[in-house]
């Protein structure tokens, strides 16, 4: 037993004992049992010592098991024990039926995942919609409101004084998003950028993870050209390299120095976007087209982020906002400024703007089916643990004779429950890894960088848990409260087969009609979205978008003078319109039915004399010869431009149709003339067509007044080329090649098919429709199965009965009818009730239909007719069962 | 006065109380069982010692104490066992019952005893 034979005992036994052997003994037991295994080892080895040692451990904890069993149990004695023994019981008895237990978890985790996938995305887009700022429940969004018009751009100048003068604001940043092109190392690329006012990862709360943020004096112009780029770009583009700090960069072709990373996981001040870098607004006269937007009251272009102060609300600091508002507007009485115009305050979940104003009408939709979903997948397993409840009447009749308390009972079906819910939100928390990430997959193609990345964070976790007690409460404490006040007697004496408890037999029916009445609500919704999608394929814009591709061009960051802009454009269109099958081609600022907004403009009309408190107000649109034609937009009187629309040309505008409606009623509008802006000199420009109205938002949109303006008149660096080609000729190579022939140097960037850019307008419909879809078919088995289920079960309830009907001589149709007849009354009801519940949720959805009365006949008509195969599905074979029923057996059964 | 009759031991009762006779202050667990093991040359089970151990002490037979760590053992220290008055009767009258019935046939019980 020397030092040198000094092995340890085997680890493992030696562990096992220790959580074994009772704490006071432990000890020395461990201690006697080293000691002989020394000896042991020294004598005979070490394989002969350890397996020794763990015949002695085996022999040991044999013992303590048998005293502990020995031991008298105080059984119920503390609450916590009782639960234990519950759930041993739980655990027993699910695993005595796999088949229920599989069913009544796969329905709850469908219910559960269904809810928890929803709200992964309402956490991510709503309660977190600017990830990486710190407090974000603090940050509004300041709007304008104005006639009823919510607007949210605000002039530098505003910014200034509104920062200047505000208390209960602790911080007031501005910002504005911009394409521009970056040339690293002589290689150049796209990038989004967001022009920020230098306060403004202060105000959002964003450290640098290396480097620093703007300073002060980088919001005045010619001082710094310095940027900051995303903790995202900094891994892509320069592999995480720390020597990115003073590295010179060209941005839209000025050199500028990068001093900063922003920290990781912030992507920039919109939410659902993001960008790349940032830029100083000292630099917003160098990198943006049009030159200086920081002086001039009127030009309102940035929109602003602000953080409430300490211990202020939302509501003071607004009222704080439009009494500085209401003092501007006293300083600038003469020129009208602020007149009729408020600030309205948004924190970030309601914010008007990005993915939050997309989203938000569209998950809330969501929200509320998902709940529907989760009730009647929660009626499904109520109904099977009630059929249970019937099967176990006679344990628990036992029981209670027994002495077992009904709260004891209670507890002990609700402990069934929540481990039945508990198994089901694991479920569901597995699928949620998947399933949360299917809102990237609703992505729509557009120019924006759109990220719709979900992550799964604590505060989804807690839902889904929280989500699982709530589901117990739902489909345990049916069975749980009809098992409290049993009676002893009567379900002592009752064999199960033979008998009928009306009361049950209610609440089992109940649950049938809720569940179909629920998915008739589901695929009402789905068939009202559906229809709206149908409609809107149907609808013509104004605009014919097959066949047309489309790309944007960047001048600006190419360095750009607008004469040299102009005759890049003309020689641009020269050229692709020489390219063999293209058809007709133009140059627009935007894409109608995109993502990204258009301008609008105060105009003054000749010979239009506006109400008092009306300012005419159209929106802009700046084109190039040949658009009309290119987009097939009928022109309805006069001509559309032309080549000759140059810029020392005469000014002119093709208006729409409700444009001339509205200014020249009953006048010829050709030839009329109207200018932009509300003051000053005016600069006419004159009528020479007219255009049908177009869809240019969305296909909900009301018609209002729109003019068209050449683009070589009223120039901008930024274009969309926008080409019709002959049908099956795919000319994105022959673009590409056209304008690179130009001048390679111009970025040339998002080309695609109009027809998928225009389907920004009817994403919030297409993603309803698609869920709702899922939804509705997801609810319809559910709920069939449950028809399906209830009925089979009141079929083998009422067996007796049956055969003596057959035993008396009814037929077996009789007996067919008789049973089918019963289900059928069971769905109608429940179609009946969702009819009526759906005209509730029709409305809820109008916003976002196309179209389509919340009422339309046909979506009602589909969803009964649907519902009626169903219902025959479901009837149908427990009715043939019972009529197949051999009525002596039945008989002989008791 | 009404005297109790000291416990009857049973036949591994009487073993271990015997091995802590023997092993005066010496006698814990490990020692016990080394003992049993080298004079009786049978294997004992340290389970079965200890449970012994617990069951007379619980009778009052036998007393304990804790002692002091020993390096041998993994720094654990020992249980060291005494024999109570009572159990000192307890194992006289045991081992007189034994002799008593063993009295005169140590013959039939061949060349062991």
């Amino acid at each position: 037993m020397s030092a040198g034979h000094s092995a340890p005992p085997p680890r493992i036994a030696a562990w096992l004992l220790s959580r074994i052997v009772p704490g006071s003994r432990r000890e020395e037991l461990l201690g006697d049992l080293e000691e002989l295994f020394m000896a042991q080892h020294g004598r005979r080895g070490a394989a002969k010592a350890r397996l020794w040692y763990w015949r002695q451990a085996i022999a040991i904890a044999a013992n303590v098991m048998r005293a502990r069993r020995r031991q008298p149990r105080p059984a119920g004695d503390s609450f916590m024990e009782t639960v234990a023994q519950d759930l041993r019981t739980a655990v027993r008895s699910l695993m005595a039926k796999p088949g229920f237990s599989g069913v009544a978890i796969v329905m709850l985790s469908l219910g559960i995942g269904v809810n928890a996938t929803i709200f992964s995305w309402v956490n991510s887009v709503l309660l977190n919609p600017l990830p990486g700022t710190r407090q974000h429940h603090e940050l509004v969004q300041l709007t304008w409101t104005f006639k009823g018009d919510t607007l949210t751009s605000f002039s530098y100048l505003d910014y200034q004084d509104l920062r200047r003068q505000t208390k209960l604001l602790s911080g007031l940043a501005g910002r504005d998003d911009l394409s521009v092109g970056i040339v690293i190392d002589r290689e150049a690329e796209r990038a989004w950028s967001e022009v920020v006012t230098a306060n403004y990862f202060d105000v959002l709360g964003v450290p640098m993870t290396i480097g620093r943020g703007f300073r002060p004096e980088e919001d005045l112009p010619g001082t710094a050209v310095t940027a900051v780029i995303s903790h995202d770009y900094w891994q892509q583009r320069f592999a995480g390299d720390a020597s990115v700090i003073g590295r010179a960069v060209r941005i839209n072709a000025q050199p500028f120095t990068i001093v900063g990373v922003a920290a990781p996981g912030f992507k920039g001040g919109e939410s659902g976007l993001a960008f790349d870098l940032w830029l100083p607004m000292g630099t917003q006269p160098i990198v943006m087209s049009g030159g200086s937007r920081l002086e001039g009251r009127g030009n309102r272009w940035m929109s602003m982020l602000g953080r409430i102060a300490p211990g202020a609300t939302v509501a003071q600091a607004q009222a704080e906002l439009n009494s500085l508002v209401a003092g501007l507007r006293q300083t600038f009485a003469d020129q009208g400024r602020y007149v009729d115009q408020h600030i309205v305050l948004f924190t970030l979940d309601r914010a008007p703007s990005g993915s939050v104003s997309v989203l938000r009408p569209v998950l809330l939709i969501l929200m509320a089916v998902a709940a529907i979903v989760l009730l009647i997948a929660c009626a499904n397993v109520a109904g099977l643990l009630l059929a249970r409840a019937s099967a176990r009447q006679r344990e628990i009749a036992i029981r209670l004779s027994m002495g077992a308390g009904r709260a004891r009972i209670v507890q002990q079906l609700l402990i069934e429950g929540t481990l039945l819910a508990a198994l089901g939100c694991i479920g569901a928390l597995i699928a949620l890894r998947w399933t949360s990430g299917l809102l990237v997959g609703f992505t729509p193609p557009s120019e924006l960088p759109i990220e719709m990345a979900v992550t799964i964070d604590a505060r989804v976790v807690w839902f889904t848990a929280a989500l699982s007690i709530v589901t117990v409460l739902l489909f345990a404490l049916a069975p749980a409260a009809q098992a409290a006040p049993l009676d002893l007697a009567s379900a002592l004496r009752e064999t199960g087969t033979g008998g009928f408890n009306f009361g049950r037999h209610r609440m089992r029916r109940a649950l049938v009609v809720t569940q179909v009445a629920l998915s008739v609500v589901l695929l009402v919704g789905a068939g009202l979205c559906l229809r709206s999608l149908q409609a809107a394929t149907r609808m013509t814009p104004g605009f014919d978008a097959s066949q047309v591709t489309v790309g944007w061009l960047d001048l600006f960051s190419a360095g750009y003078s607008p004469d040299e802009g102009r005759a890049f454009y003309a020689r641009a269109l020269e050229r692709v319109r020489a390219i063999p099958g293209v058809e007709q081609a133009s140059l627009g600022r935007r894409v109608p039915l995109g993502f990204t907004g258009g301008s609008s403009s105060d105009i003054r009309i000749e010979g239009y004399t506006p109400q008092p408190n009306e300012q005419p107000i159209i929106g802009l649109h700046y084109v190039a010869s040949n658009y009309m034609s290119t987009l097939r937009i009928r022109l309805l009187a006069g001509r559309e431009f032309t080549d000759a629309d140059v810029n020392d040309a005469p000014r002119v505008a093709v208006i729409s149709a409700s444009m001339a409606r509205r200014y020249w009623g009953e006048r010829d509008p050709i030839g009329g003339r109207f200018a932009l802006g509300g003051r000053g000199e005016p600069q006419w420009i004159t009528v020479v067509g007219v255009v049908d109205d177009i869809k240019q938002r969305s296909f909900n949109e009301r018609q209002t007044p729109h003019a068209y303006v050449p683009l070589m008149q009223f120039y901008s660096a930024r274009s969309v080329l926008t080409v019709r080609a002959a049908a099956g000729i795919d000319i994105t190579g022959d673009l590409q090649r056209a304008v690179r022939e130009i001048d390679a140097a111009v970025p040339f960037y998002n080309i695609g098919r109009l027809s998928e850019q225009t389907k920004a307008a009817t994403f919030q419909q297409q993603m309803v429709a698609d869920l709702l879809v899922v939804f509705g078919v997801l609810a319809l088995v559910l709920a069939s199965v449950g028809s399906y289920g209830v009925l089979s079960y009141l079929v083998g309830m009422r067996r007796r009965e049956i055969g003596i009907r057959l035993a008396v001589g009814a037929t077996r149709a009789d007996v067919f009818r008789l049973v089918a007849a019963n289900g059928v009354r069971l769905i109608a009801t429940g179609v009946a009730v969702g009819l009526v519940l759906s005209i509730a949720v029709g409305v809820g959805l109008e916003s976002l239909l196309i179209a389509t009365q919340p009422t339309d006949p046909v979506t009602y008509a589909g969803v009964v007719g649907m519902l009626v195969i169903v219902a025959a599905a479901a009837c149908v074979l427990p009715a043939r069962r019972a009529a197949a029923l051999d009525p002596i057996a039945t008989l002989r059964e008791e | 006065m009404h005297r109790t009759p000291p416990p009857i031991l049973g036949e591994f009762e009487q073993v271990v109380m015997l091995a802590l006779l023997r092993l005066g202050p010496e006698a814990y667990g490990a020692s016990v069982c080394a003992e049993i093991e080298q004079r009786s040359g049978r294997e004992v089970s340290v389970s079965a010692v200890h449970t012994t151990l617990d069951r007379l002490e619980q009778k009052q037979l036998v007393k304990s104490r804790i002692g002091d760590p020993t390096p041998q053992r993994g720094g654990k220290r020992k249980r060291h066992y005494e024999i109570s008055s009572l159990g000192m009767k307890s194992l006289q009258a045991s081992y007189r019952s034994i002799r008593t019935m063993a009295e005169g046939i140590e013959h039939l019980l061949g060349e062991w005893a």
